[in-house]
């Protein structure tokens, strides 16, 4: 019995992963594997203030990058 | 923008043009994120994520693709779309939606 409730407990738990599993393969986004700290740089803003990686620490981060193509 | 801060993100703009040119944009699209200019040294920031044009035959040779980081909180890179084609961009939608699913925010 105690196993039961251990494999279905297990099962319910893989269920979980599976379904929060992100979703990607319509945005084509990939996983970075394996994940790895990003390059730091130093680049001016806009006012000419030097901006750092390190600036952005404690937040999620979006770089998105473009050009005018 | 609103939608990112909202979870908690920040959204930074990288390019290749020059800060002047960046400038006159950002003021005629009125853009409010922060814009950092990747023109100087030599482009290695987007080499670095490898996110320049490296064919020579390219029109658009050294300039940035059309890419896509993100990063959790400490800096680690969990998700990248690094584009071929310029011309095909996420919509917001798609992006907020990458950047909960991945789990950074």
């Amino acid at each position: 019995m105690r196993s039961l409730l251990v494999t279905a407990v297990a099962v319910a738990l893989v269920a979980t992963a599976a379904a929060a599993a992100p979703d990607f393969a319509a945005l084509k986004v990939q996983p970075y594997e394996p994940p790895k700290a990003a390059p730091e740089f130093s680049l001016p803003d806009l006012d000419g203030k030097t901006v750092r990686l390190a600036d952005f620490r404690g937040k999620a981060l979006l770089l998105f990058f473009w050009a005018t193509w | 923008m609103p939608q990112f801060e909202a979870m908690g993100a920040q959204v930074v703009g990288v390019s290749a043009d020059a800060p002047g040119t960046l400038g006159a944009f950002q003021k005629e699209n009125n853009i409010s994120k922060q814009i950092l200019a990747a023109d100087w040294p030599r482009r290695e920031m987007l080499q670095k994520y490898d996110a320049m044009v490296t064919d020579e035959k390219s029109p658009v040779f050294r300039y940035a693709k059309r890419a896509y980081f993100i990063l959790d909180k400490s800096g680690t890179v969990k998700y990248m779309k690094v584009m071929d084609n310029p011309t095909v961009i996420l919509s917001a939608d798609e992006v907020i939606k990458a950047i909960k699913d991945s789990g950074a925010a």
